[in-house]
Order: structure tokens, then C-alpha cells, then sequence
């Protein structure tokens, strides 16, 4: 049976809980069944629509080796009674990187239904390629081609 | 700040400052807000009025170069908060020059309906049939 989500909170945790697992029972259970629920990945994607559509899109995610580590920070919540819009970051770690590998920007949207709340949107998009990797402050300006190591 | 009665008029005024590189009418279609955000293409994601309006201020210091072609909308509404999601059909000189997939995010306050989220990215998958020009090409 699935599980009910009281919070749109508690729906966003068990979609990146089953992203992470690769587990896509778990994650269908996350997502409306409706016609009109959309997710856009953020590359190789498409614009999938409705419920099978966006089934056979997490297939073809997990099909590939996900072995990753992801967060989502600096959300923005906004939230009615029956709609919810986060706006973050999903900070990517893959095995064996110290650091963030990369960043994704993401819109999800909630939907309150008579069974909790389910996602019934993800726009997925590429951040900015160097996210975090600021040069210091004298680093253009240094001159002489210097290097630290 | 200007009235807008429906989210479809907010985004109305929204594409049409896009076109014209109007920076008061972009300025009117936001919540004076802190917590509005824009995602533009690129990967970029500014929070805030003073950000954001930056953005668009370098953005359309380009003048008014674009003209949008909207597919694929769908909306949703609860409340005071409504969820567009579409297609930004980019056009040059009367020919398509990209596709955008947009999410845009509208709030009403006591003065209307006003944009708080624009998250738009390259469609990584944009339709083979290249919808038709706007602006009535012969």
C-alpha cells in the first residue's frame, strides 16, 4: 500500500531517499498517479508526462550506476494548503570525490491529495559548472605564472 | 506595482517586458520580495529583488532582441499560488534560435498576482517540428 506523506517535506525526503537507493517502487511512490505530472532530468532528458512516462524515465536513471551521494540544500519553500514549491540545490557527490562533483538546480512541486502529499513536478536543470570553486583573490593578478604546487 | 488579476496576465507582462527589454515592466511582474529567485540558462540562481533585478538589468541592457513562441503550458492553481510550467520557444529575426523549458511560479498578495520563481533551462530534448514563427511571417 503506499505510504502516506504528511509534509511536503516528508514526500521530498522519500523522493531523494529512493533516488539514492535506486529504488523505483519506492520512488513511484512518491509521484502522483496522474496524467499531468511532469519531471525533466536535467541532461539526456526529456519533457515526460503522465505517469508512465515518467516510470520509464527513472528506469532508464537507474538503470545506469548510481553511485552517488545527494543533498539538497538552500531550499525555498513556498506552500499553500495544497500546493508546495521547493526551490534548491542538489549537491552531488560521486564516489571517491572529496567535494561536491556538481550541482544541480531543481524545482520540485507537491501536491496534497486525500493520501498525503506527492510530487507532481521535478525541473531538473545543470548549475553553474564551477559552483564553489572561487580563484583566490590574487590568483589573476599574481603574475610570473606561480604556483603553490 | 501593477495589478495583475490572473497569473496569466503576470506572465504576460512577464514575456512582454522580456521582449520590449523593459526593466520597470520586468521589475512590476516580481513580489517585491526577499525571497523571490530566478534560475536563468546557465545555471545561475539569484535570491532576492536586488539580484535578481540585476540579472535582468544586464540581461535586457541587450534591448529588445527576443521574441517568444509559449508551447506546452500547464498550469496548476491552489490558493493563492500557481505553477506554469512551458516552453519557451526562443526566435531572432523571426527564426528559433533555442528552446527553454520554464517553470514559473506565481504568488497573489493584496496587490495581485506577481512572479516569485523563474527557473528556465535549455530543453535538453526540444521538439523536432519547429513550431511556426510568431509575428505573422510570410
Amino acid at each position: 500500500m503506499p505510504q502516506r506523506y504528511a509534509t511536503p517535506d516528508e514526500a521530498e525526503a522519500a523522493y531523494y531517499a529512493a533516488f539514492q537507493a535506486a529504488d523505483l517502487d519506492a520512488m513511484m511512490d512518491v509521484w502522483l498517479e496522474h496524467p499531468d505530472i511532469v519531471c525533466m532530468h536535467p541532461v539526456g532528458g526529456y519533457l515526460l508526462r503522465g505517469y508512465p512516462a515518467v516510470l520509464e524515465g527513472w528506469l532508464h536513471v537507474f538503470a545506469r550506476e548510481l553511485d552517488i551521494k545527494l543533498e539538497l540544500k538552500h531550499v525555498v519553500r513556498t506552500v499553500t494548503a495544497d500546493l508546495a514549491v521547493h526551490s534548491g540545490e542538489e549537491h552531488i557527490t560521486r564516489s571517491g570525490d572529496t567535494g561536491v562533483s556538481g550541482i544541480i538546480r531543481v524545482t520540485n512541486v507537491y501536491q496534497r491529495t486525500l493520501d498525503g502529499w506527492r510530487m507532481v513536478q521535478h525541473h531538473a536543470s545543470p548549475g553553474p559548472r564551477e559552483p564553489h570553486v572561487e580563484a583566490p583573490p590574487d590568483f589573476l593578478s599574481g603574475g610570473g605564472g606561480n604556483r603553490t604546487h | 506595482m501593477s495589478h495583475f488579476d490572473t497569473p496569466e496576465l503576470a506572465e504576460a507582462a512577464f514575456y512582454d517586458a522580456f521582449e520590449r527589454a523593459d526593466l520597470d515592466a520586468m521589475r512590476a511582474v516580481w513580489a517585491d520580495d526577499k525571497g523571490i529567485c530566478c534560475i536563468h540558462p546557465g545555471g545561475e540562481r539569484l535570491d532576492g529583488v536586488a539580484a535578481v533585478m540585476d540579472s535582468w538589468a544586464s540581461i535586457l541592457a541587450g534591448g529588445p532582441v527576443l521574441r517568444f513562441r509559449i508551447s506546452d503550458r500547464r498550469v496548476r492553481v491552489s490558493g493563492d499560488l500557481a505553477v506554469h510550467i512551458l516552453r519557451e520557444n526562443l526566435y531572432v529575426e523571426g527564426a528559433l534560435r533555442g528552446v527553454a523549458l520554464a517553470t514559473n511560479v506565481y504568488r497573489r498578495d493584496e496587490s495581485g498576482w506577481h512572479m516569485i520563481l523563474h527557473h528556465a533551462a535549455a530543453d535538453p530534448s526540444p521538439p523536432r517540428v519547429e513550431p511556426p514563427a510568431p509575428g505573422g511571417i510570410h
